[in-house]
C-alpha cells in the first residue's frame, strides 16, 4: 500500500500535471484537424521530452495519443470528415446525429465512450502487461529476435494492401536502423562518410521527415483553402442517465475488443473502430437505426480506439514490441532517455513503469476534462485552412528538427526524407511499418548475433527451447495464413 | 507520368539505393579488422537486409511492367503541383539562407509570409498579403516567446 501512495506521490507532481494537459490540448487540436492526425503530433512533441524528466515526456505523449483518439471525432462529428484513421468509423452515426439532432449530444456520446473506453485499456495495461512481462523473463536472445520478427511480420502483412511494398517498408526501416557505428565492434556502416550518421539517423529527423513533412505535401495537394463550415448549434450538450445507460453496452462490447485487439502488433485502433462497429451493429436491438444518427454506432468506435491505445502499451512495455506508429515514436523517446522498454524494465524503472500506468489513467481523465471544457474552441480551429496550418507547422516541424541536436544536417535531411516519404505514401508503401522496423532493428540484430555468437554460428539456438519452437511456429502459421487469405482473394477476384 | 513508370522508377531507385548501402556497408567496414566466430559480423544482417531489398524491388519492378491495367497506365495527377514544387524551394532557401546568415526568425517571418500569400493568392495579392503578413507577424511573435524565451532555445 506504501509503494502504492509513493507511486501516486510521484506521479502527481506539476511538471506531470503541466505535461498531461499540454500533451491533451496538443492531441484534441491535431487530432481534430483533418489530415494531421496523432502521429504527428506525437512526432512534433518528441524533441520537447530532451528538457523533460522521462516520466513527464512521456506521459504528455501518452496524453497526446490519447487525446488525439477522442480528437480525431470532433471533425469527424461536426464536419463529417474523420480527423484520424481511427475516428472513420464515427462518421457514420456520428455527422448524422450531428445534423439532425444535436452535435453537442454527439460530442457528448463520443467523449464519454472515449474516456470509459481509455480507463479499460489503462485497467487492461496494469493488469496484463505484469504478467506478460513476468513470462517473458522466460526468454533469452533467440526468442527476443524471433518476438521482434513476429512483431515486423504482424506490421508488414496487416498495415498495407501491398505485402510486397510492405515487406520492402519494414526491411527499409531495419536499413534505416542499421546507420551509424556498429554498437558491439565499433565499425562504421553505411554512414556516406558523415559523421552526422555516425550516432545512426537522428529519429526526430526521420520520424518528422517521414510523418510530417510528406503529410503536409499531401495536405497542400488536397486543396490549401477548403473552408468547413463549422455548427453554430450548441456544443455544450449532457446526457441523461438513460442516454448514458443505452450506451454502456456498446462501450464495453467497444472496449473489449479495442483492447483486445491493441495488443496484437499492427493491427490498431483503425481497425479494431471497424471492428467494433460491426459487431455492435449486429448485436443491437434496433440495427435499422445505424447509420442514421444512433448513439451506439458513436460509442462502439470511440471506445474501441481509445481502448486500442492502452492495449498497445502491453506487448511495449512487457516485450518491447510496439504495435503501432504512435507506440513506435513513444518507443523513442524512451530511447532518447536510455530506457529499454522490455520486462527488464519493470525492476530497472519500477517508478517510471508505474508512473506510467496510474499516469495513462490520468491522461484519460485529462482527456475528459480538457473535452467538456474546450470541445467548442477546438471545433473552431477546424475552420482554420490549409493555407495557415501547412505553413505555421512546417516552421514548427523545422524547429522541432533543430532543437533535438542543433545540426543543420538534420534539416536537410529530414527534407530529403519527407520528400521521398511523399512519392512512397502516394505509391502505397507502408510509412508506419518503416517506423516500426526502424526502432525494432538494434533489437532484431542485436538478438540475432548474440544468440549466434553463443551457439557458434548454429542457427539450431533458434530452435533449442519450447518458447522458441512456439514462436517459429507461430510465424510460420502468420505466413500460411496470409499466403491462404492471398489466394483465397485471387480466387475470389478470378472466379 | 504514369503510375506504371513512376512505380518502375521507385523501384529501381530502391535497387540502386540498397546496392548503394551495401557498397558504402562493406567498405567501411572492411577498413576495420574484426573478427566473429560466429561468422557473423557487422556487415552480415545489414547485407542480407540490402539483399532482401533489391529480390522484393525486382519481383514489384517485374509485376508492374506486367501490369497493364488501366489504372496502373494512368497519368498521375498531382493537384497544386505548382504549390508543393515551390513550398519546397522556399523550404530550401529558407535552410540555405538560416544555415548562412543566421536570424532564424526574421528568416521564419518572411517564410510565411511568402507560403501564406502564395497559397492565398486566389484571394488577390493584395488581400493575401496582408492577411500573410499579419498572421506572419503574429506567429513569429509566438515563437520567438515560446522558443527563444519561455523555453530558451538558441535558434
Amino acid at each position: 500500500m506504501d509503494l502504492f501512495f509513493n507511486d501516486l506521490a510521484n506521479l502527481f507532481n506539476l511538471t506531470n500535471i503541466l505535461c498531461i494537459l499540454l500533451g491533451t490540448v496538443v492531441g484534441m487540436v491535431f487530432g481534430a484537424l483533418p489530415g494531421l492526425g496523432t502521429v504527428i503530433a506525437v512526432a512534433l512533441l518528441l524533441p520537447v521530452t530532451f528538457t523533460l524528466p522521462p516520466l513527464a515526456g512521456i506521459l504528455m505523449l501518452l496524453a497526446t495519443y490519447q487525446a488525439g483518439e477522442y480528437g480525431g471525432s470532433i471533425s469527424a462529428i461536426l464536419l463529417g470528415v474523420p480527423g484520424t484513421p481511427q475516428a472513420a468509423a464515427t462518421v457514420i452515426d456520428g455527422h448524422p446525429m450531428a445534423v439532425n439532432e444535436s452535435p453537442g449530444k454527439a460530442l457528448s456520446f463520443s467523449l464519454l465512450s472515449s474516456s470509459i473506453g481509455g480507463i479499460f485499456g489503462g485497467l487492461v495495461l496494469i493488469f496484463i502487461s505484469i504478467p506478460l512481462a513476468k513470462f517473458a523473463l522466460n526468454f533469452g536472445s533467440p526468442e527476443y529476435f524471433l518476438l521482434g520478427v513476429i512483431g515486423l511480420m504482424a506490421v508488414g502483412l496487416l498495415s498495407g494492401t501491398d505485402k510486397v511494398k510492405s515487406s520492402i517498408s519494414v526491411l527499409l526501416g531495419l536499413m534505416a536502423g542499421t546507420v551509424g557505428v556498429d554498437t558491439l565492434t565499433g565499425v562504421n556502416r553505411a554512414t556516406f562518410n558523415q559523421p552526422e550518421l555516425m550516432d545512426g539517423i537522428n529519429l526526430v529527423a526521420f520520424l518528422v521527415g517521414m510523418f510530417a513533412i510528406s503529410e503536409l505535401f499531401l495536405m497542400i495537394s488536397k486543396g490549401l483553402n477548403t473552408s468547413y463550415s463549422g455548427d453554430g448549434r450548441s456544443l455544450k450538450t449532457g446526457l441523461s442517465a438513460k442516454e448514458v445507460k443505452g450506451i454502456a453496452k456498446p462501450t464495453l462490447i467497444g472496449s473489449l475488443i479495442g483492447a483486445g485487439t491493441g495488443i496484437l502488433p499492427g493491427i490498431g485502433g483503425g481497425a479494431s473502430c471497424w471492428f467494433a462497429y460491426a459487431v455492435v451493429s449486429k448485436t443491437s436491438k434496433t440495427p435499422e437505426a445505424f447509420g442514421k444518427g444512433c448513439a451506439e454506432g458513436i460509442a462502439a468506435p470511440e471506445s474501441s480506439n481509445n481502448a486500442s491505445a492502452g492495449g498497445a502499451l502491453v506487448p511495449f512495455l512487457a516485450l518491447g514490441i510496439p504495435g503501432s506508429a504512435a507506440i513506435a515514436i513513444i518507443m523513442g523517446a524512451f530511447i532518447m532517455h536510455g530506457i529499454q522498454p522490455g520486462p527488464n524494465v519493470f525492476t530497472a524503472e519500477r517508478d517510471l513503469v508505474y508512473g506510467i500506468f496510474y499516469g495513462f489513467i490520468l491522461t484519460t481523465v485529462a482527456m475528459y476534462l480538457v473535452g467538456r471544457l474546450l470541445t467548442p474552441a477546438f471545433s473552431r480551429v477546424l475552420v482554420v485552412p490549409n493555407s495557415f496550418l501547412v505553413a505555421i507547422v512546417f516552421v514548427l516541424c523545422l524547429i522541432g528538427i533543430y532543437a533535438s541536436k542543433s545540426a543543420f544536417f538534420d534539416l536537410w535531411l529530414a527534407l530529403g526524407i519527407g520528400v521521398v516519404f511523399y512519392i512512397l505514401k502516394r505509391l502505397n508503401y507502408s510509412v508506419s511499418s518503416v517506423i516500426i522496423a526502424y526502432v525494432l532493428a538494434p533489437i532484431i540484430e542485436e538478438n540475432f548475433r548474440r544468440s549466434l555468437t553463443l551457439s557458434n554460428g548454429d542457427y539450431g539456438v533458434f530452435f533449442s527451447s519450447i518458447y522458441s519452437i512456439a514462436l517459429v511456429l507461430m510465424i510460420v502459421a502468420a505466413l500460411g495464413g496470409s499466403i491462404f487469405a492471398d489466394i483465397k482473394k485471387r480466387r475470389t477476384t478470378t472466379g | 507520368m504514369t503510375w506504371r513508370t513512376m512505380n518502375s522508377i521507385m523501384s529501381i531507385a530502391l535497387i540502386m539505393g540498397a546496392i548503394g548501402y551495401a557498397l558504402n556497408l562493406n567498405h567501411s567496414a572492411s577498413q576495420t579488422i574484426f573478427f566473429a566466430s560466429s561468422g557473423v559480423g557487422p556487415t552480415y544482417f545489414p547485407n542480407v537486409l540490402a539483399a532482401l531489398v533489391v529480390i522484393l524491388s525486382l519481383v514489384t519492378l517485374v509485376k508492374n511492367l506486367r501490369d497493364k491495367s488501366k489504372e496502373n497506365c494512368a497519368v498521375i495527377l498531382t493537384p497544386n503541383a505548382g504549390y508543393i514544387l515551390a513550398t519546397f524551394a522556399l523550404v530550401v532557401a529558407f535552410l540555405l539562407s538560416w544555415q548562412f546568415f543566421g536570424f532564424f526568425y526574421l528568416n521564419a517571418f518572411v517564410l510565411l509570409t511568402v507560403l501564406m500569400t502564395l497559397y492565398r493568392i486566389e484571394f488577390g495579392l493584395k488581400n493575401s498579403l496582408i492577411v500573410g503578413l499579419i498572421t506572419s507577424v503574429s506567429t513569429t511573435g509566438f515563437l520567438y516567446v515560446l522558443f527563444g524565451q519561455v523555453l530558451a532555445l538558441s535558434l
